[in-house]
């Protein structure tokens, strides 16, 4: 008779992916606010994708997928930017001439917005990041809060600090 | 658009945005890809995993030497002292050692973002203040475990036959100590900014002094 896990193995496997492709855009979005080339955001994608996968079998299926998602892939993602773990190639420094240099330019206003986006991601630590990805992602202040390890008044509190920071920011640039 | 006019709908329009443009271009489900990164992810952790449990059988050495030696004499002298601080020392090195490969084991990154970021921030703190720990007191701590390794080896007291030249021995490691810090500190002095860098990228000084400013910034991020 062959073991358990072995029988339960390809299920495993096939939930994950299912789950995967439901959820996918996190994913993007998460890389998307932590690299600034395609190189970069494609072996951040790669490497969130290996550490959910090996966090998979730890998954408690009551709770709600997504926020265990955002939880590994912004937690991967900060290790990366604090140089954590090992990168496959150079990391190209975030550069407001070079962003996105490989990406066919579609039309000026969305090149526009993803250069505000950039500038405004790059302006916050990892941490005040991942909370403006979460609310650009209209994540509740409820699911924010069990992301991030803080309250939800808190949650509010930060956010409205982190959108006059960014007028500021922004407009001193 | 001028900052000015900054709208967070604005900025909510260029995520989607961006990770429109991905789609068309990932490949997330590629199974060689996941292995690849989970073999990378171990790959990654390896040099703190290999490091410490060396640290760790080389703490058991140490007590075994220590043991074999204080037990075999037991008589209150130089080498009986010295063979205990060896063994002290082999359980310095364990502890630290397994309070490291502990606090590894534990990171969970399914944690909150403040959970994780937490422990991975002391867990660099107690990675380098343990590696201070142990490799500075060797200054002094050579006397005791070449002692007590002499005489494990050959029954060969080093006190009687280093005779005067011990207390020079130990003036020169308490030197070498408090030069070290000396050093450290006096390398770190802002008028000498380009030899700051140096010691940044040589000594633990910059590695303990950024987890300790994470573990300031998780602080105030979690108690704002």
């Amino acid at each position: 008779m062959p073991s358990t896990s072995a029988m339960d193995r390809p299920v495993t496997e096939a939930g994950f992916e299912a789950r995967l492709r439901a959820h996918a855009g996190i994913v993007r979005k998460v890389a998307g606010s932590y690299a600034w080339t395609s190189h970069d955001r494609d072996d951040l994608m790669q490497d969130i994708v290996a550490a959910l996968w090996q966090a998979w079998p730890r998954y408690d299926p009551t709770r709600p997928f997504s926020t265990w998602m955002y939880r590994v892939a912004l937690n991967t993602a900060i290790s990366q930017v604090r140089g954590e773990t090992r990168r496959r190639r150079h990391h190209v420094a975030y550069d407001a001439d070079l962003h996105d240099a490989e990406a066919p330019a579609r039309d000026l206003e969305e090149d526009e917005q993803l250069v505000l986006l950039q500038r405004a991601m790059h302006s916050l630590d990892p941490l005040n990041r991942a909370l403006l990805m979460l609310h650009l992602d209209e994540c509740s202040h409820r699911d924010i809060a069990e992301v991030l390890g803080i309250s939800e008044s808190n949650v509010g509190t930060k956010l409205n600090r982190l959108k006059e920071r960014l007028r500021n920011t922004l407009a001193s640039t | 658009m001028t900052a000015p006019d900054l709208d967070f709908d604005t900025l909510k329009t260029g995520l989607r945005r961006l990770e429109a443009r991905m789609a068309t271009q990932d490949s997330l489900l590629l199974r060689n890809e996941r292995r690849r990164g989970i073999a990378r992810i171990q790959l990654g952790m390896w040099p703190l995993w290999l490091g410490q449990t060396l640290q760790v059988l080389f703490g058991l050495l140490c007590i075994a030497l220590g043991v074999s030696v204080w037990s075999a004499l037991r008589d209150g002298g130089a080498l009986f002292y010295s063979a205990i601080l060896v063994h002290v020392y082999g359980v310095l090195c364990i502890i630290l050692g397994g309070i490291v490969l502990g606090m590894l084991a534990r990171i969970d990154r399914a944690e909150s973002l403040t959970q994780t970021q937490f422990k991975l921030a002391n867990l660099r703190r107690v990675y380098v203040v343990g590696g201070m720990a142990v490799g500075l007191v060797w200054w002094l701590f050579w006397i005791p475990f070449m002692a007590t390794l002499f005489y494990w080896l050959a029954h060969v007291d080093f006190y009687a036959n280093m005779g005067a030249s011990i207390a020079i021995m130990l003036a020169v490691g308490t030197f070498g100590l408090l030069a070290t810090w000396w050093f450290h500190r006096w390398s770190r002095n802002p008028s000498r900014p380009r030899l700051a860098r140096a010691m940044d990228d040589a000594v633990t000084g910059h590695s303990l002094a950024r987890a300790q400013r994470r573990l300031d910034e998780l602080k105030a991020f979690a108690e704002e």
